[in-house]
């Protein structure tokens, strides 16, 4: 790193998003704490703590050790895979627009895995599951670059981005029909809506690993994402190897935000807001907001969880639906700032 | 004349005075209660999923008539005197466009206790004609309904589905369990209608006895994390359960009293009844 560093001497220090960092990361253990604390079960915070120590009752520690905490694990890793993929993919596009679920990397991982569910792959290897749901978000995530490589402005990746999602949802339903057992369809429905409730973890263990080095190769590119910034002949120029660092970037996303939706189906517009909000704080340098995005990711996935339990609804709210009703009207208001750019 | 002298001939069997309307039924839980009360020749058609045994108990009954998807079209084309469909059914706003072909659309309600499903069965028949044989069959099914009653048994059974979903007060699952002299989990923690039982409080006050609806399909493995939550199989494999008769289970219609003695049986088998405590 310190070579690269001196090969690029505009990079300047990178201080400034230490206490950023710290900050969020008080913030997502503060929130875990109160995630461990909300349920069915009406727990003290003593209980809470004592359970989660394994020093308390032996059914808090139940609730506590096998109920919350792996709903906790997974918001911090599905938050983290879709925070620090949107704002790879941001840098890598110079977009501020690209996003996994926008993309329909999310909705082509869903894909993927409805395919291996309905047909009963999974009854092979649980890790079909994955497996799949990352080859199908990797191969969208080649599409769009494909796509997009040449010149691309908001309007085509956006454009390319709506027409993956309708592919992978009409293909969804295609699945759904062809299915043998089309008799659940609405649990699939809600499953594509996304939740981390009632999750083991035996799930966290099927994504963990995945979601580990997806972020890994994430993180290894953001100084030549730094670089980019600048333009792509002159990061070039810079001794930034571009097709390595698209390689890094697509394969990065393709395995966290695949593992994750594996699991928890499509969580939308995390990957849009957070960066969006942290990039002030980085002086706008893309390289510097991934570590920031994974874990501001993390925050958002794990208040919205939060949120959606303190809401009393007959059938708890689905977490994507929540993510969508933040960032839906926040994907507006960008397009409305930007609409001279895209038009 | 010719058609006057077939539908004399048709009616001949049933020794009714004018002919019966002819009827179709688009819905499986409809096509249960034709099969129940009907005459053979007045129904022209039946929903497609009567003849798919994954969903229907009926299968092998339902594949001697024409199956349809029961859309407005088919209702157009087969020209029935009477139209069952159920509660949701999209196609109810050219209910006006039927009746002007003749047909008439009736909708089914959706059953909260074994007495709906008496009653339900009871009206159908009188509106096919067959007000007689609705009788003689829903006595039948009531006489059978009672005889499974006598009994009290004091365990806290809980009804749950793969999905965490289970069933509180005002659904008939909740009335054929007490009517079965059991208590239902659900309903004494305070849930009403249909709902989830969530697994935290599973883990506090779990069930003497599972009422377990669809584990054996393995449906749907999206929706069903919670099915698959080492907690609950850590319960299940703790506690009794017993398997509800999928086919029979998801109309709460007359067939029901089949899914009750098939309960009734399994309750027996795990020694959980307790005679002359009533």
């Amino acid at each position: 790193m310190t070579r690269r560093r001196r090969r690029w001497p505009l990079l300047g220090s990178r201080r400034p998003s230490l206490p950023l960092n710290l900050v969020l990361l008080a913030l997502l253990l503060l929130l875990s704490l109160v995630s461990l604390c909300f349920g069915d079960a009406p727990l003290s915070l003593a209980e809470v703590i004592g359970g989660l120590l394994g020093t308390g009752a032996e059914e808090a520690q139940l609730i506590v050790r096998q109920i919350r905490l792996p709903r906790v694990v997974l918001a911090w890793l599905v938050g983290g895979s879709l925070g620090a993929s949107g704002a790879a993919l941001q840098g890598l596009l110079r977009n501020p627009l690209a996003e996994p679920g926008l993309l329909g990397i999310s909705s082509s991982a869903s894909l993927g895995a409805v395919l291996m569910l309905y047909f009963g792959v999974t009854a092979l290897s649980p890790w079909m599951l994955p497996a799949a749901a990352m080859l199908f978000a990797l191969l969208a995530t080649l599409t769009l670059h494909g796509l997009t490589r040449a010149g691309s402005t908001n309007l085509t990746l956006i454009l390319a981005g709506v027409a993956l999602s309708s592919l992978a949802g009409a293909l969804t339903s295609l699945a759904l029909n062809l299915a043998p057992n089309p008799t659940d369809a609405q649990d699939i429905v809600l499953w594509l809506l996304g939740s981390i409730s009632d999750r083991s973890f035996a799930e966290v263990r099927l994504c963990l690993p995945f979601v580990l080095a997806g972020l890994l190769l994430l993180l290894l590119c953001a100084p030549a994402l730094d670089v980019l910034a600048l333009g792509e002949a002159e990061a070039s120029s810079l001794g930034v190897d571009l097709s390595r660092l698209r390689g890094l970037v697509i394969l990065g996303s393709a395995l966290s935000v695949g593992a994750t939706v594996a699991v928890t189906g499509t969580i939308g517009f995390v990957g849009l807001v957070v960066p969006h909000l942290l990039r002030r704080f980085v002086a706008y340098r893309p390289g510097r907001l991934l570590l920031p995005s994974a874990l501001g990711g993390a925050v958002l996935v794990l208040g919205a969880d939060i949120a959606l339990r303190l809401i009393d609804t007959p059938r708890e709210l689905m977490l994507g639906v929540v993510t969508a009703l933040i960032g839906a009207p926040f994907f507006l208001a960008l397009v409305l700032r930007s609409r001279r750019d895209m038009l | 004349m010719g058609l006057l002298a077939i539908l004399c001939l048709l009616a001949l069997p049933t020794q009714a005075a004018e002919p019966l309307p002819s009827v179709v039924s688009t819905d499986l839980c409809a096509d249960l209660i034709l099969l129940q009360v009907a005459d053979p020749g007045q129904v022209l058609s039946l929903s497609r999923q009567s003849q798919d045994p994954r969903v229907s108990p009926v299968a092998e009954a339902a594949r001697a008539y024409p199956a349809n998807r029961g859309s407005v079209e088919d209702l157009l084309s087969l020209k029935p005197d009477i139209a069952l469909v159920y509660l949701g059914w999209t196609a109810r706003r050219h209910a006006d466009l039927l009746a002007s072909q003749g047909t008439r659309v009736i909708a089914l309600p959706y059953p909260r206790n074994w007495s709906d499903a008496l009653e339900t069965t009871r009206r159908i028949a009188v509106q096919i004609g067959r007000g007689e044989v609705g009788k003689i069959k829903t006595a039948e099914a009531e006489r059978r309904m009672r005889a499974l009653a006598g009994r009290t048994r004091p365990d806290r059974l809980l009804y749950l589905r793969p999905s965490g979903g289970t069933a509180g007060k005002g659904t008939y699952v909740d009335d054929l369990i007490t009517r079965l002299g059991l208590r239902n989990l659900a309903a004494e923690q305070g849930q009403t209608g249909w709902g989830r039982f969530p697994l935290e409080r599973l883990v506090r006050s779990p069930p003497d006895l599972f009422l377990l609806g669809y584990f054996d399909q393995a449906r749907s493995p999206a929706g069903s994390a919670y099915g698959r939550h080492p907690l609950l199989r850590a319960i299940l494999d703790a506690t009794p359960a017993i398997s509800v008769p999928t086919g029979t289970w998801g109309c709460g219609g007359l067939e029901l009293v089949d899914a009750a003695e098939q309960i009734v049986t399994q309750l027996d088998r795990l020694g959980r009844a307790r005679p002359g405590q009533d």
